[in-house]
């Protein structure tokens, strides 16, 4: 396979080069070896539903006969997509409910190595959930937030809480299309239960359920958890670091933590600096321990804490190939089995630490919450043992390395852009109602490797700065974009156009903030519904000019972040579509009647460039319908690109 | 010795994925691209097809006969067979749709293509650098495109490492 | 070694290119009283009906002959062979020698009997000849007649409808395609017919053209006369056995031939619409005149011409046809008349769908198609190979009839199965 078909980050092609040369297959060559691509899934017309099938529907048939029960292609592409939705939402809320857990644990002092680091953000909360916050204690607080949390996830009666965070535009569109959130776990099992052999068959019915699941993840089950790790490890502050494969060194105890959740990699940044442990490690020869993540876990160190990131989803493999790290800590989510096959070839240890994940040829050491710091030491000790174990002639470390600032969310980012004396969204709307910035827009999503490596992040985000886009980011899609050195205010210089580099000087931040990770995506509802607030930019979040886009998207959750971000009004490009190009009903539901139900839409556009350019004449559009200022900087879109 | 190469069927290789049938109706598609190839007007069709007996999954296609009954029977001359390649092929400008070939194939492997008005049946992807879109597109390499002793070759070698059993 | 043929059609040149496979050196020479070069006779329905351009009806193209070193005298009638000295004797007079003769003849519209059947615009509707003057009189016509249910006369009548001719089809027998196919499905075709704007007059029979010069109306039998300034009568073939006189050629209605195609007449084969060969589905020596079956049977004269020793396996009742967008296949023996037969049929009026199967013991003998003809050539191949089809009966009956059913007769009637293609697909 050609490099440029691999990636476009250099570190990763050397260490794919080295990964190949030692032939180490690795998602690259298992994703070749397994073409060509079933046509029938990859359409959406195969259904595995029921054991009368499998069924699949030809795609080149003019009649549509159906599987064996009769559902035909709509039905059939409905249903997988809806089953997609539930499961992203499922994944995200089911890691929410687990933080709610340990902030129960904590406040009920039952997790005594947690506890409430941002006071302001739990009473915010306490105030919104309508919880007495006079007269009581912060553990108390806490304990009453965590248990009507736990609520929204089950109750019989009533909505989701956080959902009135959304302007009451949204709240009307979704109340008139039956899509309002009841209850997180309850919109997941009906999506289960509706996609079941014979039950709904009517592919408009059963995306809605989807949209209400989805709703229920992004303003539900990721809101919540983003919420409440602000309120146990602190709400993320801006914060430098450094970002790719480079991370790594070859002096130190390399340990990697790859997943999702923070609770326990929060715990390992504290146990690796206790002196005991360091000294332990200098007893084995290390210099000291360093301490990267991958992926989301990455990106929850990254911003609370400033520590580096050893690369995103399609280089987890490369990080255990430079023959460096001693350990990988995994727990839940994007975490590919494959990852125990490539350890093989080297020294490093994959522990598995959820009860909900475990992988063959990894070894499982149960997390436990209650005694966190001793596991996280315990863990970090095993590590350090493994170090005389590293095969020095098999090391083999890239060098590249970038620097980046991270830590920016919903409530602080505006703070910069206002000056940090005064908390309000209004200079970035005035930037945007002024015609300095175009509007913003969320970039966010995996790597796929059916796209070379962070390719379609780089350009899309290349092409919106240059046309004055304020970039947000989380996930993997975060760290493409740090990992090319825009993350970093002098960024701004080389990449924005005239009126965003403005701002950015001015202010002292990077064009492209880093706003978390992929259940953060929460965090930029949040941001949208704050900018309709201030007002001046659209009385509804589809009337701003904003858009998402999610240029790689790989995993089920990235469904269900695209799902509720077009349910909340923003219009989402994404690639590649979800598996429902074999539809024209649904393909024609999601890309314009989404549109008449909740304001946006989505698009479905391979071509990065094409599909920045689509993001920049969407922004137009929502400008000229707001009879915003011309652009101050005009700059013409280059057909060319 | 002439080139005589065609498209070989290992029948228990195959998974009934139809895989083949989608790469082919691509193939013979307007814009080749399997998006453009669902949504042309008329959609193309494919002249492979699987077909399911008890114990059986068999990806048919148009053998290349050498007593082609197709050629005898057409009666506006659009058949013809190639003696060097033993190609046999359909010139579609001089195909009337008359279903004689139909009539008589006893593969099943010209299709009449209502639609068109013409038969449709293998042209072993003539001109396309990959040899014919089907094998390439075959996941368990249940199809084979090469001579016939090539193919024998590729038996005996797959029988070798036990990927088809030796009784066969 | 002088190969000289009589017949310039399918038979012919099935000959013609079997020779050559063999025989790269030796002279051919291609005689037909037509003056065209090879054209497909059984498309001049589709010219007619406009489904392919003027002139496209070449079944060979102009090169041909030369690239295959054949001598074509076209124009020109063969009026006498000289057994005794191995010489065909054309019109004028000229001689050619041969050293073995093929008699591709074909055949001729049957005459009608009717009284003013030489009236103008009353056409037989068989060579280019009749469709050039048919052509003729289209322009002139607002009214015409077909007098035929069969396939050529459904045909031709699509292709008066399509020259906008009022047009009626009148038939003797109660239904459409009475010799090739049940009440039901003839009764399907006619309302297929008239849905298009064509009547359809069954159980009736012409008795008279009459007119001055030029037909002007016709007479039938249950009394009613329709005016019409064209006819096309498609009674069926007669052979064109009138060289046979003087040799020692057996005739019985068509040549008889043996099972190298060669006649009684030593040197003398006989192939095509002109030939009686085995029906391989019946047994019964008759003329089969339909095109796969004369270039097949002109296939094997010439192979046994250029003195291969090839054995034909026996000629077969068959036809195809499309009527407005309606698909239509009848092979072997679907009218059977005595007892030992069992017919079973489906019939879906609202899908156009029509299928039946006629079974005579353990072996399928007839099938007709309608609608969804895919596979048929399977179907014919049972029916060719007689093979024991006990065992998948019940899939023929349901219509399923794809190879993957049959290949399972292959492996317990390995005999019948002995072409290389068999053993290709069925490897393992």
């Amino acid at each position: 396979m050609a490099n440029s078909r691999i990636s476009v980050d250099p570190a990763t092609i050397k260490a794919h080069d080295h990964a190949r040369e030692r032939e180490i297959p690795t998602v690259w060559e298992r994703h070749e070896a397994m073409q060509p691509i079933c046509a029938f899934g990859d359409l959406g017309l195969c259904c595995t539903i029921c054991y009368m099938g499998p069924c699949r529907i030809d795609p080149f048939s003019k009649e549509d006969v159906g599987g064996a029960c009769g559902a035909k292609k709509d039905t059939i592409s409905a249903r997988n997509f809806t089953r997609a939705t539930a499961a992203g939402a499922a994944a995200h809320s089911d890691h929410g409910r687990g933080v709610c857990q340990v902030l129960l644990d904590a406040a009920r002092g039952e997790a005594k190595d947690y506890q409430i680091s941002d006071i302001e953000k739990l009473k915010t909360l306490a105030a919104e959930l309508e919880i007495e916050t006079e007269n009581v204690s912060y553990a108390d607080l806490a304990a009453q937030v965590a248990r009507r949390f736990f609520d929204n996830f089950g109750q019989s009666e009533g909505y989701i809480d956080l959902i009135k965070r959304a302007p009451e535009g949204q709240q009307q569109r979704w109340k008139k299309a039956g899509v309002y959130p009841r209850a997180i776990d309850r919109e997941v099992v009906e999506c289960l239960h509706r996609t079941h052999i014979g039950v709904d068959a009517d592919h408009r019915s059963l995306i809605l359920q989807a949209v209400r699941c989805a709703l229920a993840d992004g303003w539900g089950g990721s809101m919540i958890a983003t919420d409440v790790q602000d309120v146990l490890f602190g709400s993320p502050k801006p914060v430098r670091a450094k970002v790719n494969l480079g991370v790594l060194k070859q002096d130190q105890i390399n340990v990697v933590v790859h997943g999702h959740e923070p609770l326990l990699s929060e715990m390992i940044v504290v146990a690796s600096r206790d002196k005991e442990i360091l000294d332990y490690a200098k007893s084995k020869g290390a210099v000291g321990i360093t301490l990267s993540g991958i992926c989301c876990t990455a990106n929850e160190i990254l911003m609370r804490q400033g520590y580096p990131v050893a690369g995103n989803f399609l280089q987890q493999e490369l990080a255990i190939s430079t023959g460096a790290v001693e350990t990988m800590i995994v727990d839940v989510q994007c975490i590919m089995p494959g990852l125990t096959e490539v350890a093989g070839h080297f020294h490093t240890q994959v522990i598995t630490t959820s009860e909900k994940a475990r992988i063959p040829g990894a070894k499982h050491l149960q997390f436990e919450e209650h005694r966190a710091l001793d596991f996280a030491k315990t863990i970090l000790k095993s590590a350090i043992d493994n170090f005389p174990n590293r095969d020095a002639g098999k090391v083999d470390i890239p060098q590249e390395m970038m620097d980046l600032v991270a830590g920016f969310t919903a409530e602080n980012t505006f703070h910069h852009l206002g000056g940090t004396f005064r908390s309000s969204y209004r200079p970035l709307n005035d930037g945007i109602m002024s015609g300095r910035l175009r509007g913003v827009v969320g970039v966010v999503g995996c790597n796929n490797v059916r796209i070379p490596h962070d390719s379609g992040h780089i350009a899309l985000v290349e092409e919106l700065l240059k046309h004055d886009v304020l970039v947000i980011q989380t996930g993997c899609s975060a760290l493409a974009c740090a990992k090319a050195g825009w993350l970093r205010p002098e960024a701004a210089k080389e990449k924005a156009g005239q009126g965003l580099r403005e701002i950015c000087e001015t202010v002292g931040i990077p064009p492209v903030l880093h706003m978390g990770s992929c259940v953060d995506n929460s965090r930029i509802l949040v941001a949208c519904a704050e900018m309709v607030k201030e007002g001046g930019v659209g009385v509804d979040i589809s009337q701003l000019p904003v858009a998402a886009a999610a240029p790689e998207a790989m995993s089920e959750k990235a469904v269900s972040i695209g799902l509720y971000a077009v349910a909340s009004g923003i219009t989402t490009f994404y690639s590649p579509a979800p598996r429902i190009l074999g539809t024209p009903a649904v393909l024609d539901y999601l890309t314009k009647g989404m549109e008449k139900d909740f304001g946006a839409c989505w698009v479905f556009e391979d071509d990065p460039i094409k599909a920045a350019h689509g993001i920049i004449e969407h922004l137009d559009r929502k400008r000229e319908a707001l009879k915003l200022d011309p652009m101050m900087y005009p700059v013409k879109i280059s057909r060319s690109a | 010795m002439p080139d005589k190469r065609k498209v070989f069927v290992v029948s228990n290789l195959c998974t009934g994925c139809r895989t083949c049938e989608i790469a082919c109706a691509v193939e013979h598609s307007q814009s080749k691209t399997l998006l453009g190839a669902i949504s042309e007007e008329l959609p193309p069709r494919y002249r492979i097809q699987v077909q399911a007996g008890d114990d059986l999954k068999l990806p048919l296609n148009c053998l290349h006969c050498e007593e082609p009954d197709c050629l005898f029977a057409c009666k506006s001359g659009a058949v013809s067979k190639n003696p060097e390649t033993g190609q046999v092929s359909v010139d579609m400008s001089r195909c009337v749709g008359c279903w004689m070939c139909v009539m008589v194939c006893p593969f099943g492997a010209a299709q009449p293509d209502h639609h068109r008005g013409k038969v449709i049946k293998c042209d072993l992807c003539e001109g396309r650098a990959g040899g014919p879109a089907c094998v390439e597109a075959c996941p368990t390499r249940a199809l084979f495109y090469g001579t016939n002793e090539e193919f024998r070759a590729f038996i005996e070698e797959m029988k070798q490492i036990g990927i088809i059993g030796k009784s066969a | 070694m002088n190969y000289v043929i009589i017949g310039n059609s399918a038979a012919g040149i099935g000959a013609a290119e079997a020779i050559r496979e063999v025989d790269a050196e030796s002279a051919i020479v291609i005689i037909s009283d037509e003056p065209e070069s090879a054209y497909s006779r059984a498309l001049i329905s589709y010219e007619l009906a406009g489904w392919i351009d003027k002139g496209e009806l070449t079944f060979r193209p102009p090169e041909f002959y030369t690239e295959k070193n054949i001598e074509v005298q076209s124009g020109q009638r063969v009026v006498k062979i000289d057994t005794s000295v191995n010489e065909v004797h054309l019109r004028g007079g000229d001689t050619v020698p041969y050293d073995r003769l093929l008699l591709a003849t074909g055949g001729s519209p049957q005459k009608t009997g009717v009284k003013g059947e030489e009236k103008e615009g009353v056409f037989g509707f068989r060579t280019y000849g009749d469709l050039q003057k048919i052509y003729k009189s289209v322009k002139k016509a607002k009214e015409g007649i077909v007098l035929g249910g069969g396939c050529i006369g459904l045909q031709a009548a699509s292709g008066l409808h399509h020259h906008k001719i009022k047009t009626t089809i009148a038939i003797t027998s109660p239904h459409l395609l009475s010799q090739v196919a049940d009440p039901e499905c003839g009764d399907f075709f006619q309302a297929l017919f008239e849905d298009n704007g064509i009547k359809v007059k069954t159980g009736v029979k012409p008795l008279e053209f009459k007119g001055g010069d030029r037909i002007e109306t016709v007479l039938f039998d249950d009394g009613t006369e329709l005016p019409t300034q064209l006819v096309i009568t498609g009674k069926g073939v007669k052979p064109n056995t009138d060289l046979a006189q003087g040799t020692k050629i057996e005739i019985d209605w068509g040549i008889k031939t043996d099972d190298r195609m060669a006649t009684a007449e030593p040197n003398i084969y006989a192939a095509g619409d002109v030939a009686v060969t085995k029906d391989r589905v019946s047994c019964e020596s008759t003329v089969n005149a339909v095109w796969p079956c004369a270039y097949e049977q002109g296939r094997i004269a010439g192979l046994n011409m250029a003195g291969k020793k090839v054995a034909y396996d026996g000629s077969m009742r068959m036809n195809a046809a499309d009527f407005f967008g309606v698909s239509f296949i009848s092979i072997g023996i679907v009218k059977p008349v005595d007892a030992g037969y069992e017919s079973h049929s489906y019939f879906s009026q609202d899908q156009k769908i029509y299928r039946k199967m006629v079974f005579k013991g353990n072996h399928l003998v007839g099938a007709v198609l309608v609608g969804i003809v895919d596979n048929a050539g399977v179907l014919t191949n049972l029916m060719r190979k007689r093979v024991d089809v006990s065992t998948i009966k019940n899939d023929l009956l349901q219509g399923r009839y794809d190879f993957a059913v049959m290949s399972k007769l292959i492996k317990d009637q390995m005999e019948s199965f002995q072409e290389p293609e068999y053993q290709e697909i069925v490897v393992v």
